[in-house]
């Protein structure tokens, strides 16, 4: 990159992560220096930094290697991390269910405990405009609304954390995909300020995620494919499906899943983790269910505010079928991997 | 009170900078028209002579670029007006069209046409000799070597090229042009010419071979005079061990090294001041009073070549001669020269041991101590900083490789740090545009990084516009960022069309770059250089689109601002928010951003503001990762 001889922090950064194209747009060496930036989807490194003993290279998810030493060593049991329930759960209100990407659990959950004050705010990412969709830190249940739906690609939002960290905010609520989570349980972990960035943080809610779209690249796609206008949602039917649908002003357009696969952000190829492991609760969508979500209570922290929330029947709740269990057991079995050994293959091309 | 340089009375002795020398030169002569674009080391002519026409009957212009310069001062001549052309060695390429056809048809009052060298290019992109190109149009060329001879012979150019009818090449250099000395001016005389074109004459190149050759009658009527003139000198033993032949300044120097080695006994001085054509059998008889002659002129080996050519035609009579200068390496053939380097020379043809003292070495040491290292920058509360800043992030967010073809003006700095190595490209005034219809046409090889052009607002004028029009003529995919600062700012803050007057002090109404983009119909934004995160989002936005669009990026040079009444701000850092070395800043803003007003404090390790050097423009308040850095 024409940045000179770089052996510190940052270089971890840009000669690993950057120089591979393995970021995976997370945001969390954004917003904590000047050095890094996010703009459209993309991180960039902006200029060159000395710092020997950094943050970057220690909160950088795409730097955390995994602990075992061959894909066999996953197992089908804990292959969805540790969790103390999982069931199905969708928003009571009808409203908030209709801009909902499926049961529309996230938003109700938040903008509960935005009422309860058990959050003060939410670090959730916006739709975007022309440009890529971007991290926000929705502090009212109109903002934490605008922000519903699935994006399918990574835009940094966790700079948003970093800013909410410097301006000393509290009891801050953070949606993310499982890369971001990995990076905020990082940030817990650092050493000097790792305890006070914990006691900042109110809940952390994870999405399920196979893969995110590297937005540029889809841009491109998208304007070759004659479209030039804002995308206002994107979706993924269930299988046997294989499409990818984008609603323009002028309606949904579909187009093939396997095209848009070309497009994944290559640092999503060697990720191991399918259902946010690292969160007080998980959310996806519910197979052959539409309108639901499913939901994984992973915390104590995570079970108090679900179990008050439906008792006071803002969530609605029904258990899992057993085959949509396995079947989600299963598909986070062949992502770690897959990941993994694409992991050890990208480690070994190096 | 009048300026003494401009009083009527002749006689009196003055101390004059070269290129005021000139300048009374060209008053004693008569002259009523004169025309230049500034560029060191030539702007202070046009600039005396500005001045001198507060007071005297003539006409003085910065012209939009040198062709034009030479066009118009041609105008006054065939009008019977004597005229004066001024520029700097790159500006004699611009002129050098209407320079060869001129030469074919003829003049009519007297014209010189002053090029001023910068030898080592001091302040020019390039390290050029204009004297060939009074060889190549087959003009006379003159080189004085003193400021008095500068003044003295401005006037046998203005004879001389109303004589033969044609335009007079006048050659100075950095050295002479800035020296200053005492010299004795002449009388100006009474002008009372009017201007008229006699119709019954006409002035073009047809038929061209005719007039080429008519061309040469008058070169060889130029030679003839040269032949006899008292600016052409010999000095020093009847049969000397070796001669030095030599022009322009740098007579002093090997005059000073003569002195210093004590050599006046061995070594005899051939100062040529007519270098084109040569005085040739002035040059053949003191030929045959050595076997040894070394060549000492600035830049190219010009008398150097052309009297060993000369030395050919009659060296049966003249025996064999030994010729040292930059083609044996006994003269660099590269760089301006110092007493210093001809010191040097001649103490290893005589093989005897130079004077201890060492001009150079020894400056150094006595102010090696004292002197900070500097490298170039653009100064505190420059806006070019915030435009390459902008442009910088801009870039790196796009993330296509994109990069800067860049142009002449303080900008070109974008080179270095300063300004953070953007440009990658400088050479002629407007080229970084022409370039950019190059690279605009490339995509159908493969080429995908977007380029940005950037031209300062005086260049957007000289010379951008014909390939801003090629860009569009031709749709290439362009942009082009206007740097506008309201200024010629690095050569002196001379007016241009920009502006809204002249060098004679007449209001003027400016000539606005966006109408002439909307003229075109190419897209035009602005934006306020010192607004960095604005600016970068705009540029950032522009970067994505196609065609060919032009945004202004306007802020007045910081050195205007500061004469109309200074800057808004007192800067201050407000320390318990510095992160100084550590983690989240790193020193950014004296590491990277690298303002001279910001520096670092050693002793507290946190940033600090140079309060001598600080104007208080305020913009690296908005880089400060921790807003540590307060506009008061």
């Amino acid at each position: 990159m024409g940045l000179g001889n770089l052996s510190n922090s940052q270089s971890q950064i840009s000669n690993w992560v950057l120089k591979h194209n393995l970021c995976v747009v997370c945001g969390a060496c954004v917003g904590i220096c000047p050095y890094f930036n996010y703009i459209d989807g993309k991180v960039m490194l902006m200029d060159f930094c000395t710092q020997e003993t950094g943050k970057c290279h220690q909160i950088c998810p795409k730097l955390v290697i995994p602990d075992v030493s061959s894909s066999e060593a996953f197992e089908m049991q804990s292959s969805m991390g540790t969790y103390k329930d999982i069931v199905m759960a969708r928003a009571a209100d009808e409203h908030i269910r209709q801009h909902a990407q499926y049961g529309g659990f996230t938003t109700a959950m938040l903008i509960y405990a935005l009422q309860k004050a058990w959050i003060e705010g939410a670090v959730l990412t916006n739709k975007g405009d022309e440009n890529s969709s971007t991290g926000i830190f929705a502090k009212t249940p109109n903002d934490i609304l605008a922000c519903s739906g699935s994006r399918f690609n990574g835009s940094a939002s966790l700079s948003v954390f970093n800013r909410c960290l410097r301006d000393n905010q509290k009891k801050i609520a953070i949606v993310g995909l499982p890369c971001q989570l990995i990076a905020v349980s990082q940030m817990e972990n650092l050493s000097d300020e790792g305890e006070a960035i914990k006691n900042s943080i109110a809940l952390k809610l994870g999405l399920f995620c196979t893969w995110a779209l590297d937005f540029r690249r889809l841009r491109e796609y998208l304007k070759k494919q004659g479209i030039h206008q804002r995308i206002l949602k994107y979706d993924i039917p269930p299988p046997p499906e294989e499409s990818f649908k984008v609603l323009t002003e002028s309606g949904w357009i579909q187009f093939p899943l396997q095209e848009i696969r070309q497009l994944i952000q290559y640092g999503c190829t060697s990720c191991l983790d399918m259902t946010a492991e690292a969160s007080d609760i998980s959310v996806g969508m519910a197979e052959n269910q539409a309108g639901w979500n499913t939901v994984m209570i992973r915390t104590q922290r995570g079970f108090d505010l679900f179990s008050q929330a439906v008792q006071e029947g803002v969530i609605e709740t029904c258990s899992i079928p057993e085959a949509n269990r396995i079947h989600l057991q299963e598909a986070s079995l062949s992502k770690k991997k897959r990941g993994f050994n694409q992991f050890q293959t990208i480690r070994s091309e190096l | 009170m009048m300026n003494t340089i401009f009083q009527k009375n002749g006689g009196v002795r003055l101390l004059l900078q070269g290129n005021e020398a000139i300048a009374r030169g060209a008053l004693e002569s008569g002259v009523m028209f004169c025309a230049g674009y500034p560029g060191n080391p030539s702007s202070e002519i046009i600039e005396t002579l500005a001045e001198a026409a507060k007071t005297l009957p003539l006409y003085v212009e910065w012209s939009v670029n040198e062709k034009v310069a030479i066009e118009a001062a041609t105008a006054a001549s065939f009008a019977g007006c004597r005229a004066l052309v001024s520029m700097k060695q790159n500006g004699v390429n611009v002129a050098s069209d209407f320079l060869t056809n001129l030469t074919l048809s003829g003049t009519h009052a007297g014209i010189v046409l002053i090029t001023c060298d910068d030898p080592s290019g001091i302040s020019s992109t390039n390290e050029e000799d204009a004297r060939w190109f009074a060889k190549l149009a087959d003009i006379p060329l003159l080189e004085p070597a003193t400021p008095q001879e500068a003044l003295d012979m401005m006037r046998m150019a203005f004879d001389l090229s109303e004589q033969i009818k044609n335009i007079v090449m006048f050659r100075s250099v950095s050295r002479l042009s800035h020296t200053r000395s005492d010299v004795v001016i002449h009388h100006l005389p009474e002008i009372s010419s009017r201007a008229f074109f006699n119709i019954r004459q006409s002035f073009h190149t047809f038929p061209v071979v005719a007039k080429h050759k008519q061309r040469h009658e008058k070169l060889n009527q130029a030679g003839d005079q040269f032949e006899i003139s008292e600016y052409n000198t010999y000095t020093g033993p009847e049969h000397p061990e070796l001669i030095v032949i030599t022009s322009g300044c740098v007579y002093m120097y090997v005059k000073e090294a003569i002195d210093m080695l004590h050599l006046n006994e061995n070594i005899g001085i051939l100062k040529i001041a007519t270098t084109w054509p040569l005085p040739k059998a002035f040059i053949i008889k003191h030929l045959q009073r050595s076997n040894r002659f070394l060549f000492v002129e600035e830049v190219d080996p010009f008398l150097e070549e052309n009297i060993q050519v000369l030395y050919a035609t009659a060296a049966g009579q003249l025996g064999i001669k030994t010729f040292f200068g930059k083609s044996s390496g006994h003269i660099p053939f590269c760089g301006e020269l110092t007493p210093s380097i001809v010191l040097d020379c001649l103490a290893s043809l005589f093989n005897i041991k130079r004077p201890e003292i060492q001009f150079q070495t020894h400056a150094l040491t006595l102010i090696q101590d004292i002197t900070p290292l500097r490298e170039f920058g653009f100064c505190p509360g420059c806006p070019h900083r915030g435009s390459y800043y902008a442009i910088k992030t801009a870039l790196l967010w796009d993330n296509r490789d994109g990069f800067v073809s860049g142009d002449i003006g303080c900008y070109t700095m974008g080179i270095w740090p300063t300004g953070f190595n953007q440009v990658k490209s400088v050479h002629a005034m407007g080229s970084g545009m022409g370039l950019a219809c190059g690279y605009g046409k490339l995509d159908r090889f493969g080429f995908q990084q977007p380029v940005i052009t950037v031209c300062g607002d005086s260049t957007f004028f000289h010379a951008a516009i014909p390939a801003l029009i090629n860009a569009k003529f031709n749709q290439a995919d362009a942009f082009l960022v206007v740097l506008d600062n309201n200024a010629t700012a690095m050569t002196g803050f001379q007016p241009h069309p920009g502006t809204s007057h002249t060098v004679m002090g007449n209001k003027t109404e400016p000539v606005d770059i966006e109408a002439i983009c909307r003229a075109m119909n190419i897209p035009v934004s602005v934006a306020d250089p010192y607004e960095m995160l604005e600016t970068t989002k705009v540029v950032y936005r522009m970067l994505q689109e196609c065609g060919v669009r032009v945004l202004i990026l306007r802020r007045k040079c910081a050195l205007i601002q500061n004469k109309e009444g200074g800057f808004p701000y007192t800067m201050k850092v407000d320390i318990h928010r510095c992160r100084g070395e550590s983690c989240g800043c790193n020193r950014y803003c004296n590491r990277i951003f690298r303002c001279p007003g910001l520096i670092w404090d050693e002793n507290a390790k946190k940033a600090l503001i140079d309060e001598v050097i600080c104007v208080g423009c305020g913009i690296c308040a908005e880089i400060c990762p921790q807003q540590a850095i307060i506009r008061l």
